[in-house]
């Protein structure tokens, strides 16, 4: 009786350490108040890194805001953007490569928000009965990100609102979709991302080709900014053609010389299958 | 008794029928026969049919604009009079594009993409076994432009591709897999009878059943317009992943003969449905496996490019080539850039030109094309040679992935080749080599910037000059802008109207600002936001700045005022002695603030840029604090003494306690990390 009583205690020791090893494994889905809070500190870190003389202590203090998501982001997606933002922040703060590592910061951060957005989708895809919570939760993730819909509006649309707009569309759809109406809000809202983030890349490849005779240094930081905006994008891209996906790589890592502007713009249109503008 | 009996019956029996009525509500709502909804009957290029059932009989109507762009969306009716079965066929429509639907006045909105040009690159999937959960994240990551379902219609309880019929075309091994074609023609699936084709851009697939007429085959292997042709077929076609049986069935022939014939437009891969996921390469046409035994389920996406097609397993995480680019595989030269990146460039070019004479036709080896150009370029500076090397690049891999590279610096360097190159050769020379070796040597940079001075007067006009004036500016502004402004402004004089003088006054401006001459700076952006409105957002920005800054200043002066007012009548103002143990009180504070703030500065000690920087910050806030309690219990003394009102004396003691507080942490904040202010909003 005693070892049947011990060899049972054993097992349910057994099975709920295994069962607390995998709670602990368990990623935590985001709740709204953490997507909130994610985007409110992405927009105070854009604030700071938009001053002249940046505020790196301050950045980091609402980068700490940010690490239940981002941790769950590096976990659900296998990326390592906690360790390579901390990293970025500390050597901004040490004044080293500024240029470059603030980039990895800012784009660091939306590409986070980005793939959060798409997680929400898949919650959304699996159980329509997510699409409520997840539709808001994806809503509070683009306030964080929507200053760049605005930027490329300002830059590539003289202000009009065509890509903000598309967004909000987008969002609206998906908070009111149901199970057949789903794939098309989700769609659409990817579209306007790939699209936003296209016209990103573009931008500062646009801006290299106007600096890289003068000012190399700060060439080297719009660089790092176009090839953080790839990053959000890439997977798209390299599904539909390896081979632009591959001119796009050999165009970032290249010379600063061998950068066009148009015609990258002209694979990004064939890649992804609809014109930016 | 009997009644009571028949009471409890009657109770029983109205259970009985309660629990069964219940059921038959909440029971799930699974149908046999599945829903007709909307779905995409049929899509090309330039148009598409949309098909739907309705309980009335009406004429449908579909309403339609592209997607992304808000204009006034166009109609189309169907054909025929009112119905019930609808098809609605919209024309006009512009390939590779995605379009936004609806049904009359319906608030639900589908997609449909066109069918893309030849060129354009495009995947689709191949799903087998029950997906009906995966179907949608299918469909929104793997970005398929149709379906192939290999499970029968009549294999499915319910319709598993609901979700995604109205987005996209679904076929199966027979035809055209559509619940609204068997609703309306009471047949399962079409049956296009063992051979039927697929066209969808570049690609051609052609569906090959079990006793297909291999002539018919010949005939369907003829296509002009698709660049890959693919065969899906059964094990009855070919039974074994062998090469020598592969060659000995009667498909393996015909393709083989049609790929020596028409080898742009080859016949590229066979999917042998029901085989192990097994794949071989016999003669070119890569053969495999699609394992959909019914028991479990699957997908694969396909993707066909104009040089090259893959097919991705999606839940093995495997990918086969089905189709490669001419020179199948790249070869780089690890050895040559060793000695490029070593220095020894003339070595390296050696060595490139005797690995391209060694492979080529037999390897693609653009990417050493590419190298010997780009050393000839940004090494040597011998752009003579450097534009051949690209224009041979060009010719040679006109599709290649350096081309568009070698493309634009062929037109860089076209830009700059007036005075047979010599100011673009000694100009990168500078900046390459001299200057980034020497920039941190004062007396060399100087030097450095006299021969790039020389450079502009000796080729005043050449295409080149603005942009090394430009240059000069943006070096000088690291270390002298005096002479940074004069650069600017030379720049604006001699090569005004050139694109690289348009921003002259804001980087003046800018350059100002980074000198701490915060006025001149504002002086100089208000100039700018007259000359360049297009930047006057950013101009506004640097002027708020600029006077925040200034600001700053103030306030830090303000605060040395009130230190020394505060200590003035604390310490200086009749009676002048200090008591000992006010000093002591006034200590005690400064060593208890001083180990809390040690606790909580050691907490989030992450937030500061060093440890130094937190130390001073630690010290001289205990010191603020230490401090501006002696001056309190001072102020309140002498206060008293003059007018004995305790009450008035202790809270104009506090204030001034507080005051010199204030201002001394400011003032800690000021020179020890300025931009903590922000916090705060200074």
């Amino acid at each position: 009786m005693k070892t049947t009583l011990y060899v049972l205690a054993i097992v349910q020791l057994a099975f709920a350490s295994t069962s607390f090893a995998d709670s602990d494994k368990k990623q935590t889905i985001p709740d709204l108040a953490m997507a909130k809070q994610y985007a409110k500190a992405q927009l105070e870190i854009e604030k700071i890194r938009a001053s002249k003389t940046p505020d790196w202590a301050a950045a980091s203090v609402q980068f700490e805001l940010m690490l239940p998501i981002v941790k769950y982001i590096d976990a659900k997606c296998e990326m390592q953007y906690d360790k390579e933002i901390r990293d970025a922040l500390k050597e901004c703060t040490a004044g080293h490569d500024i240029e470059t590592n603030d980039e990895i910061l800012g784009k660091g951060l939306q590409h986070i928000a980005v793939l959060a957005i798409r997680q929400e989708l898949d919650l959304m895809a699996a159980d329509p009965n997510n699409i409520k919570p997840c539709a808001e939760r994806i809503a509070a993730y683009f306030e964080g990100i929507r200053p760049t819909f605005v930027r490329r509006d300002k830059g590539f649309f003289e202000g009009k609102k065509t890509l903000e707009a598309s967004a909000d569309e987008a969002l609206t759809q998906l908070s009111k979709a149901d199970k057949s109406s789903l794939l098309t809000a989700s769609m659409q809202l990817e579209d306007v991302i790939a699209r936003t983030y296209a016209l990103s890349m573009l931008y500062e490849i646009s801006e290299i080709e106007k600096m890289r005779s003068s000012d190399v240094a700060l060439c080297d930081g719009k660089r790092t900014e176009a090839k953080m905006f790839y990053r959000i994008i890439q997977q798209r891209i390299e599904k539909r053609s390896p081979k632009i996906n591959e001119i796009i790589v050999n165009t970032l890592n290249g010379s600063y010389d061998t950068m066009n502007s148009q015609s990258l713009e002209k694979d990004l249109v064939t890649a992804l299958g609809f014109k930016l503008r | 008794m009997r009644v009571s009996a028949y009471i409890s019956k009657l109770q029983w029996i109205v259970l009985i029928i309660v629990l069964f009525v219940a059921f038959i509500i909440l029971k799930p709502h699974r149908t046999t026969k599945a829903d007709i909804k909307v779905e995409i009957l049929n899509i090309s290029s330039s148009q598409a049919t949309i098909a739907w059932l309705s309980e009335k009989e009406y004429k449908g109507k579909v309403f339609y604009e592209s997607a992304g762009n808000k204009t006034a969306p166009l109609s189309a009716t169907e054909a025929f009079g009112n119905s019930k079965k609808h098809e609605v066929t919209i024309t006009g429509l512009q390939s590779s594009t995605r379009y936004t639907y609806w049904l009359d006045d319906s608030k639900s909105r589908f997609q449909f993409q066109t069918q893309p040009a030849t060129s354009t690159p495009f995947s689709f999937l191949i799903v087998w076994g029950d997906i009906s959960d995966r179907i949608v994240p299918l469909m929104r990551s793997e970005l398929a432009e149709f379906i192939i379902s290999l499970t029968p219609p009549s294999g499915q309880n319910f319709d598993q591709f609901s979700d995604v019929r109205a987005y996209v075309p679904i076929y199966g091994p027979s035809g055209i897999d559509s619940p609204f074609l068997r609703a309306v023609t009471g047949i399962h699936q079409t049956d296009s009878g063992n051979l039927w084709k697929l066209d969808w851009g570049g690609l051609r697939l052609i569906f090959v059943g079990e006793v297909a007429d291999t002539a018919k085959i010949t005939e369907m292997l003829n296509t002009p317009a698709a660049h890959t042709i693919g065969i899906i077929t059964s094990p009855a076609m070919i039974s074994e992943f062998e090469s020598k049986k592969i060659s000995e069935t009667a498909l393996h022939p015909i393709l083989v003969a049609h790929n020596k014939q028409h080898p742009a437009k080859p016949a590229a891969f066979v999917a042998v449905i029901g085989k192990d996921s097994n794949n071989v390469d016999v003669d070119g046409v890569q053969y495999f496996g699609i394992s959909s035994d019914g028991k479990s389920s699957g997908a694969i996406r396909i993707d066909v490019d104009i040089e090259s097609a893959r097919a991705v397993f999606i839940d093995e995480n495997k990918e086969i080539a089905l189709k490669q680019p001419p020179l199948k595989q790249k070869r780089t030269c690890e050895e040559c850039r060793r000695l490029a990146d070593k220095g020894a460039y003339e070595e390296s070019i050696k060595a490139y030109l005797e690995f391209i004479e060694t492979h080529k036709g037999s390897y693609q080896i653009d990417d050493a094309y590419y190298a010997i150009a780009d050393i000839f370029d940004s090494k040597l500076f011998e752009f003579a040679k450097a534009l051949e090397w690209y224009r041979r690049l060009l010719n040679e891999y006109p599709d290649g992935t350096f081309s568009p590279l070698a493309n634009q610096r062929i037109k860089y360097i076209a830009v700059y080749s007036d005075y047979d190159y010599k100011p673009l050769a000694q100009f990168e020379h500078i900046k390459a080599i001299e200057y980034a070796r020497k920039k941190d040597q004062p007396e060399e940079r100087s030097k450095i910037f006299n021969e790039v001075k020389s450079l502009i007067n000796k080729y005043p006009d050449s295409n080149l000059a603005p942009v090394m004036q430009h240059w000069l500016a943006n070096q000088y502004r690291l270390s002298d802008p005096d002479k940074a402004v004069e650069a600017y402004m030379a720049l604006r004089k001699n090569y005004s109207g050139h694109s690289e003088a348009q921003e002259a006054m804001v980087e003046i401006g800018e350059t100002y600002y980074d000198a701490g001459r915060y006025k001149e700076a504002i002086t100089t952006f208000k100039q700018a936001l007259n000359e360049s409105p297009a930047l006057a957002d950013t101009i506004k920005t640097q002027i708020a700045r600029a006077q925040r800054n200034i600001r700053r200043d103030k306030i830090a002066y303000a605060c040395w005022i009130v230190l020394a007012i505060t200590c003035g009548i604390a310490f200086l103002r009749k009676p002048r002695s200090v008591e000992t143990s006010r000093i002591f009180w006034s200590f005690v504070v400064f060593v208890i603030t001083g180990v809390l703030l040690s606790f909580g500065a050691w907490l989030i000690h992450e937030q500061f840029n060093s440890f130094k920087e937190m130390l001073l910050i630690v010290f001289f806030f205990s010191a603020t604090t230490g401090l501006s309690t002696l001056i309190s219990m001072n102020f309140t003394d002498k206060l008293l003494v003059k007018n004995n009102h305790s009450v008035l004396a202790a809270v104009a003691g506090t204030m001034a306690g507080i005051i010199f507080f204030l201002a001394g942490i400011y003032l800690t904040i000021y020179y020890v990390y300025v931009h903590y202010l922000i916090v705060v909003k200074l």
